[in-house]
């Protein structure tokens, strides 16, 4: 995939060795991405949906030609149903702040499971501790799988929402989402899918799927930060009160009341971020340019060489074996803690991140002093997995002279 | 010796060390120095940081001299407790308020220090309130 790196000013700016294994934190951005947002800036600057001169009459029309890239992209009914957040996080904060408001009464019950970021815990514990609902979890299995099962065993006539991951961002488990969501669908509950892991890495038809919300991030699929997507069944979305009042989010406001504006302008308070929105439409039309079954297998095959290759380490244990794994793969080394491990890789130019990975109740169950992980992205390559391991030996014979032992065996 | 004596020292040793490698070997070394919290003090009272890792710290003045204690299961990070260690510890609140902190820098190790993800830059800050507090 040389074409591919090769898009990515970055890996010509920076003197090697530069590994970049951190992608489920951030992606690299590609230079289409860059020059899109750098055009606004040198161009086209104005505000949109506003003002009647050209400029912004264009901007605003491209603002919204992105708003439908970024429908068609996920297989959305129409542009109504996309609206445009910070990232993950407020996409889902939308959401539970929203439905707080009317849709779930005391005792009802919402659904998570272990394997979510914060951002997919936190948002819900907050508003289940107002509205006094109970937020239950799914557990995780020693290889890193949620079982259907159990979900099914959980789902109770109270259970309202059911809020999930595609992909774990620690362990890199793919959750069966269509059996998921199906079984959600059968008892009448909402579903959100978390796809900030998989954006980037699986297609995704949210027709298809028929979940009620998907929410993701532009910057894990090579856009820039501080932009992302909600996705909303619209007669869902139609439901919901505003997030977030003020500005660009209504039709009409007078002394005494506010009209809000229809979709998806009512989630939208504020002036938005308008270049973050064309660098999105930017990375959603760098990922389509490529065939995403060649990606998929150039992950996979990488992925799998990876494994291989830190299986073969004795002091290495790889966290999980799910059924089916992404481009993530995190692991202890025995006698080490992942910080210093992290931080005398970084010196050696790999970029990876340790510790818990937003995911303290995962690592609760894992393992006490948090994991290393490394994600990948097409850019990668062999030479760099063999780099990284070689000097993951390095580290470890450095760190290992001293006698600091600590448990890192993983119980999983 | 006075915390800038010691602090003087640190810098002359470690921009004496001409590789990383070197550099971090230097710094886990002084991992020893670190005198471990007593097990009352692993409380989330204590607690400074546990994004990457935890980090508890606890000081107690003994005739007006601040004694520290701290624990982390993290070498690098305990070995730079050890430097912290080695320069403020049996030092007075006027001692420690007269100097600043000028070392982290002059050491080049500063993004090390600084780094707010392990906890470190916060202790300095704790150091540093504690000995106020003390002087009132």
């Amino acid at each position: 995939m040389n074409h591919f790196r090769e898009q990515f000013p970055i890996f010509n700016t920076i003197s090697d060795p530069f590994v970049y294994f951190d992608n489920a934190s951030t992606t690299q951005t590609p230079i289409t991405v860059i020059d899109a947002m750098s055009r606004y800036y040198t161009h086209d600057r104005s505000n949109v949906h506003r003002a009647l001169y050209p400029l912004s009459l264009n901007i605003s029309d491209r603002f919204e030609h992105a708003r439908s890239k970024v429908q068609q992209f996920i297989g959305a009914r129409c542009p109504q149903e996309i609206v445009f957040t910070k990232g993950t996080t407020e996409s889902i904060n939308l959401v539970a702040a929203s439905l707080s408001e009317n849709y779930f009464q005391e005792n009802d019950e919402i659904i998570v499971s272990l394997l979510e970021h914060h951002s997919n815990i936190v948002p819900w514990q907050v508003i289940a501790k107002r509205n006094k609902l109970n937020l239950r979890y799914l557990t995780v299995s020693e290889t890193g799988d949620l079982s259907m099962e159990e979900l099914e065993k959980l789902i109770s006539p109270r259970t309202k929402l059911v809020a999930v991951t595609h992909v774990s961002n620690s362990l890199g488990s793919v959750n069966p989402i269509h059996e998921i969501i199906q079984m959600v669908k059968k008892r009448n509950c909402l579903v959100l899918i978390d796809a900030a892991q998989s954006i980037a890495h699986i297609p995704i038809q949210v027709k298809e799927l028929n979940c009620d919300f998907l929410v993701f991030s532009g910057h894990k699929m090579y856009g820039p930060t501080g932009i992302g997507v909600l996705y909303g069944k619209e007669e869902i979305l139609r439901e919901m009160h505003p997030y977030q009042t003020g500005g660009n989010q209504i039709r009409s406001v007078d002394v005494q009341q506010t009209i809000f504006a229809d979709l998806p302008s009512r989630f939208e308070a504020g002036t938005p971020n308008i270049a973050g929105v064309l660098g999105l439409e930017a990375a959603v039309n760098f990922i389509t340019s490529y065939d995403p079954a060649e990606i998929i297998q150039y992950e996979y095959e990488l992925t799998n060489m990876l494994e291989s290759r830190l299986s073969e380490i004795p002091f290495v244990n790889i966290i999980g074996k799910p059924k089916h794994r992404s481009s993530i793969l995190s692991f202890t080394v025995e006698n080490c803690h992942p910080t210093d491990v992290a931080l005398l890789l970084g010196e050696k130019g790999i970029c990876l991140r340790s510790g818990y990975h937003c995911n303290e109740p995962l690592m609760n169950v894992l393992s006490s002093e948090g994991i290393i992980r490394v994600s990948l992205a097409p850019y990668n390559n062999a030479d760099e997995i063999r780099y990284f391991c070689e000097k993951l030996i390095w580290a470890r014979n450095l760190l290992h002279r001293n006698k600091n032992d600590i448990p890192s065996k993983s119980k999983i | 010796m006075t915390i800038s004596e010691k602090q003087d020292l640190f810098v002359k040793n470690i921009l004496a060390i001409t590789s990383w490698e070197e550099k971090f070997e230097f710094i886990m070394d002084k991992a020893d120095s670190v005198t471990d919290c007593p097990d009352d003090y692993r409380s989330a009272e204590y607690l400074v940081k546990e994004c990457q890792s935890k980090l508890w710290m606890a000081s107690v003045w003994k005739d007006h001299k601040l004694q520290l204690h701290f624990h982390s299961a993290t070498l690098i990070v305990r070995g730079l407790l050890g430097v912290f260690y080695e320069i403020y510890n049996n030092h007075t609140a006027t001692e420690i308020i007269n100097t600043d902190f000028q070392f982290i820098e002059q050491s080049e190790l500063s993004r090390l220090f600084s780094n707010r993800s392990i906890g470190i830059s916060a202790v300095l800050n704790r150091i540093y309130i504690e000995a106020k507090k003390e002087q009132h």
